[in-house]
């Protein structure tokens, strides 16, 4: 089997098209149910940025995207497949929330700080496994890395079970204690969840652009990712270069389970993340894994599941549309070909013709045909 | 005891070694499918819906034969045609399949969570009578189904062509390098594409046999896995469709013996981890015996050479 | 950086098309004022005019999905409601890990009287909502939370099922039964823990397995959970699985008789009459039928209720169905007088061996 991974860029009249076919597909899907997909589409437009508290969500629901996501962009930069970030991210936020209840007694920021550093630390172990598997045996990290993931969620689960479960609760939910209130994340859209994550998030995006970039480990990274045969002949330690980047998404994987309980949940609860994980890696595709297209990708994200929670409630259609659409529109980006072989070639120069014409007179003397 | 122990094998890994054997055809021609967990689903989806509405599970296999290849249809329209990465298309579509089934079970039949009703028709189980008591071999002819049958002929079928036929060698150079099987003639696109369909078609009994074959039910999210595991007990397997039935009576096995451990009072969330950790236990095992035969064979070259 | 525009701008254009095509969203959004707004029409007047300013409008909201029994059973209650006292505007969410917040939040602003949470999972984010939103009502069908505007609902489960244990001891020919849990946790403690008491106060000779399916909807696992008990001797077993406890059904009509049940939440002595000997029956469609009728009254009063046997939450024997000799009846008695004098404490977890 063959895990090797190029990112091509994406050109813009894929991805309009793509968004656009994801759409129609879509609509036909709506039109099934018997509703008018303008009216519904008009919905998730209104849950996602109609008012306050649908930007807040939008924002919620974009914040854990942007983390497990640059868990991915990172590791496929690197060359490596990530496919363990849900797992990472639930170690991690295990590992928040018991340092968050723990350590009381510190200073605010200090704890907050402990907190993150614990989470990062906790999700970098948890990528130990798949990291050695490539680099040190030869294999390919991805299955045993999503094999992980189930690992991860019942270890934690017996963990607290075990050790950290809170007396007198009803403890329906594996939860453990709330964290100490100075731990919690302020929110920048009270009384909505939309806290500094978000920011904090937006901040390590701008981070890694410029490091990958303009800096020597990302110049190495980026080699190692896209021929590592070339980048080894030219003195790049490639299986350094890959342990430390599976190691490095594993830490950020593991700062998104913690944003998510010191920001939203404020525990540690069984089952807190609804597929992050995966929906990271998916933005991470639809932004070309490259941090800034991850920032759009994940806005899209979050803004899609913000207003496909409001069609389900008002309308009834179930919110898995939504992951229909993101995954159609995923996969006609992909196929690069696709437009060309619908004609969106001729469809671009015959628009193309027609601006020039409206051009101003003297700027463009050719007539086309 | 023992008997029971092997009825319950068969049965649970008739799906894995359905879809592993699909898998097997895609890897050998050079394709990279790992939307094999989303296909079964679909599939097992599918054939609920077929024998929820026809009163027949033969409609039911059907449909769900349908819908598996109608999913590596697409998956071929995408990658072959339009040229969309395998790993992002075959990735994607797990999550897409989800979706659709989950969204299809709600809009079509109002429920959410599961599908259980009595309209919705198994498939009947048969054994085969005066064997029964025998241990061992008794525990192979009780309670079958034809999907589980399907299962174990499709390995044999698979070893056969591989080993014996044309169509078995085409497959294998259009996998092995491509361009020189173009050079002879081979129609490396049509060798793939086929492949892809009865991955599809494997695929699709699997997705049968989880929805009809045991229960009569379709629950999201039904698949678990399996369809990764497969990929595992592919990888383990190299090309070799013996070693594909080996690895995945192992992990019955292993899913088997789980349920058994709960008996012991051992906590259910560590239970529930050990099909996972056997997984990961039988690919380290691999690399490790491969990383020393790479060793010994260096060694016995310098051997030679020196 | 091209990319970057490119993605914007396929962005923008989904908005676009989006906002040109969205008619203002027509049923479910506002007619009733939102809860910032000074609520006279939710607030109980002393007098009991019912309907006119009243907020006739609630939400059931639930983790489990509907199909599950214990989420239906709610369900039916609620409906029930709806129907006697006529709520005008309802609708029923089912929420997922993360967001029971946001949607309590949104229902509030979306101007809904009355929220039903159903299930413990829901309980934090209740007590974190509810104080914001004083004038809406929120009744917990399983769970409690703080404030004035909260009717918290506590199941002592542990005595119920302990009577439910005493009766399996009895009926059980092969003196081993299984209890098959959903999920390892508090509530199945209380569950398990009573009903292990009871086999052992009627039967000490019996064997109890105990095993957890891992999900409350994997009916698949449970069916091969139940498998594996029946085939280790078990003729009776408890399931408090939900979803799960669909394939126990499946594989005990399969098997045939002498493969038992008992049923949990709801009435399931007639799902296969003669296999299931009794249920655990827990009246939540009741308690959510009294809550909304309270509301409706204009009478609801924010407090913790505390259910337990003598609120119905114990064994219903399916009487109907199959014999149940006399001196079992007479044991059954016996023992729910024992629990309702106080005079047994059943354990409320399971103790691990």
């Amino acid at each position: 089997m063959n895990f090797d991974f190029r990112q091509k860029p994406i050109k813009v009249k894929t991805a309009l098209f793509a968004v656009m076919l994801g759409l129609l597909a879509g609509a036909v899907l709506i039109l099934f149910t018997g509703n008018n997909p303008l009216v519904i589409y008009g919905y998730m437009f209104k849950g996602a940025f109609g008012s306050a508290s649908s930007i807040a969500s939008t924002l919620r629901w974009a914040t854990p995207l942007l983390y497990a996501g640059l868990a991915a962009t990172i590791a496929f930069r690197g060359g490596m497949f990530n496919f363990g970030v849900e797992g990472q991210l639930y170690v991690g936020a295990l590992a928040a929330a018991l340092v968050g209840i723990y350590g009381a007694g510190l200073p605010k920021i200090i704890h907050i700080l402990a907190c993150m550093l614990a989470a990062m630390a906790a999700g970098l172990v948890w990528a130990i496994l798949p990291a050695i598997i490539r680099v040190k045996l030869g294999g390919n990290e991805a299955i045993p890395a999503m094999m992980l993931n189930y690992v991860a969620m019942n270890l934690c689960d017996f963990l607290v079970q075990r050790f950290f479960l809170p007396e007198n609760t009803f403890g329906q939910t594996m939860a453990t204690a709330n964290v100490a209130e100075q731990v919690k994340l302020a929110k920048i859209i009270p009384p909505y969840t939309v806290t500094y994550g978000f920011v904090i998030a937006f901040v390590l995006i701008v981070v890694a652009h410029f490091m990958l970039k303009y800096t020597k480990a990302g110049y190495r990274i980026s080699m190692t990712g896209m021929n590592s045969e070339f980048a080894q002949y030219g003195g790049v330690d490639v299986n350094g270069v890959r342990v430390k980047v599976m190691l490095l998404s594993g830490a950020v994987a593991g700062l998104c389970g913690a944003v998510e309980v010191m920001g939203v949940t404020w525990r540690y609860e069984s089952g807190f993340s609804p597929d992050f994980g995966i929906e990271g890696i998916l933005a991470s595709l639809l932004g070309g894994n490259e941090p800034f297209g991850l920032l759009i990708g994940a806005l899209f994200m979050g803004a899609v599941k913000a207003g496909s929670l409001v069609v389900e409630r008002s309308a009834g259609i179930p919110r898995a549309l939504a992951e229909v659409i993101k995954a159609l529109i995923i996969c006609f980006v992909s196929a690069r070909l696709l437009s060309e072989y619908l004609g969106m070639d001729r469809l671009e120069k015959w628009l193309k013709g027609k601006l020039k014409r409206t051009a101003p007179a003297g700027a463009n003397q050719v007539k086309e045909g | 005891m023992v008997n029971t122990w092997i009825i319950a094998i068969l049965r649970l890994s008739a799906p894995i070694l359905l879809c592993a054997v699909g898998s097997l055809f895609c890897d050998r021609a050079g394709v990279t499918n790992i939307s094999l967990e989303g296909t079964m689903l679909l599939a097992a989806f599918m054939g609920v819906f077929g024998s929820y509405y026809s009163g027949s599970w033969i409609i039911g296999i059907l449909c769900a034969v349908a819908a598996g290849v109608l999913a590596s249809l697409f998956f071929a329209l995408i990658t072959l045609k339009f040229g969309g990465a395998e790993l992002v298309v075959g990735f994607t579509m797990n999550v897409l399949l989800d979706g659709l089934t989950v969204f299809m079970l709600r809009s079509i039949f109002k429920v959410s969570g599961s599908l259980v009703s009595e309209k919705v028709i198994g498939v009947p189980s048969f054994t085969i009578p005066g064997l029964t008591k025998i241990p061992v071999i008794g525990g192979f002819v009780t309670d079958l189904n034809i999907l589980v049958v399907l299962a174990f002929i499709s390995v044999f079928l698979a070893h056969f062509i591989f080993k014996r036929t044309h169509l078995g060698l085409k497959v294998l150079s259009s996998g092995e390098n491509p361009q020189a099987a173009a050079t002879v003639g081979i129609n490396v696109y049509g060798i793939r594409l086929l492949a892809l369909v009865i991955t599809g078609v494997l695929c699709g009994l699997a997705g049968a046999q989880l929805s009809l074959g045991y229960l009569s039910m379709f629950t999201e999210g039904m698949t678990a896995g399996r369809g990764f595991i497969a990929l595992v007990a592919v990888m383990f397997a190299r090309g070799s469709s013996m070693r594909v039935l080996l690895v995945t009576l192992l992990f019955g096995a292993a899913e088997m013996m789980s349920n058994y451990l709960q008996l012991f009072q051992y906590s259910s969330y560590l239970i529930l981890m050990i099909p996972y950790l056997c997984v990961i236990l039988l690919t380290l095992l691999q690399l490790i015996l491969e990383q020393q035969g790479k060793k010994k064979r260096m060694i016995s070259a310098r051997e030679k050479t020196a | 950086m091209k990319k970057f525009l490119s993605i914007l701008l396929a962005a923008v254009l989904v908005c676009t098309l989006a906002a040109c095509g969205g008619e203002t969203p027509a049923p479910s959004s506002a007619d009733a004022p939102a809860s910032d707004a000074p609520a006279d029409e939710s607030a109980a007047p002393a007098d009991d005019a019912a309907a006119s300013d009243m907020n006739m409008s609630a939400a059931f909201v639930t983790v489990q999905p509907l199909g599950d029994p214990t989420i239906d059973l709610c369900y039916a209650g609620f409906t029930k409601a709806v129907e006697e006292f006529g709520f005008e505007k309802t609708t029923v969410v089912e929420a997922k890990a993360g967001e029971y917040e946001e949607n309590f939040r949104a229902l509030c602003e979306e101007g809904y009287g009355l929220i039903i949470a159903n299930m413990p999972e829901l309980q934090e984010a209740v007590g974190r909502v509810a104080p914001d939103y004083p004038d809406t009502k929120f009744m917990i069908a399983l769970g409690e939370a703080a404030g004035d505007n909260v009717i918290s609902t506590w199941n002592i489960e542990q005595y119920g099922t302990y009577i439910t244990g005493v009766y399996a001891g009895l009926m059980t020919k092969t003196n081993k039964v299984a209890f098959l849990g959903g999920v390892d946790n508090d509530q199945l403690g209380r569950v398990g823990g009573g009903f292990i008491d009871g086999v052992k106060a009627s039967n000490p000779d019996c064997e109890v397995e105990v095993l957890f399916v891992g999900s409350f909807t994997d009916p698949t696992k449970g069916k091969e959970m139940a498998s594996l008990l029946y085939n280790e001797g078990c003729d009776i077993i408890f399931q408090a699985c939900a979803q799960s406890g669909l394939g126990v059904f499946e594989i005990a009509k399969e098997l045939g008789e002498g493969h038992n049940i008992i049923g949990i939440d709801v009435d399931q002595n007639g799902n296969i009459p003669g296999q299931v000997i009794g249920s655990f029956v827990t009246p939540y469609d009741q308690w959510v039928y009294e809550a909304m009728k309270e509301y409706a009254e204009g009478k609801f009063e924010g407090r913790v209720i505390y259910r337990s046997v003598a609120e119905g939450t114990t064994l219903k024997m399916a009487t109907d169905y199959i014999d149940v000799p006399q001196e079992v009846i007479d044991a059954v008695d016996e023992a729910t007088q024992k629990v309702l004098n106080g005079e047994v404490e059943p354990s409320d977890t399971i103790k691990k061996a």
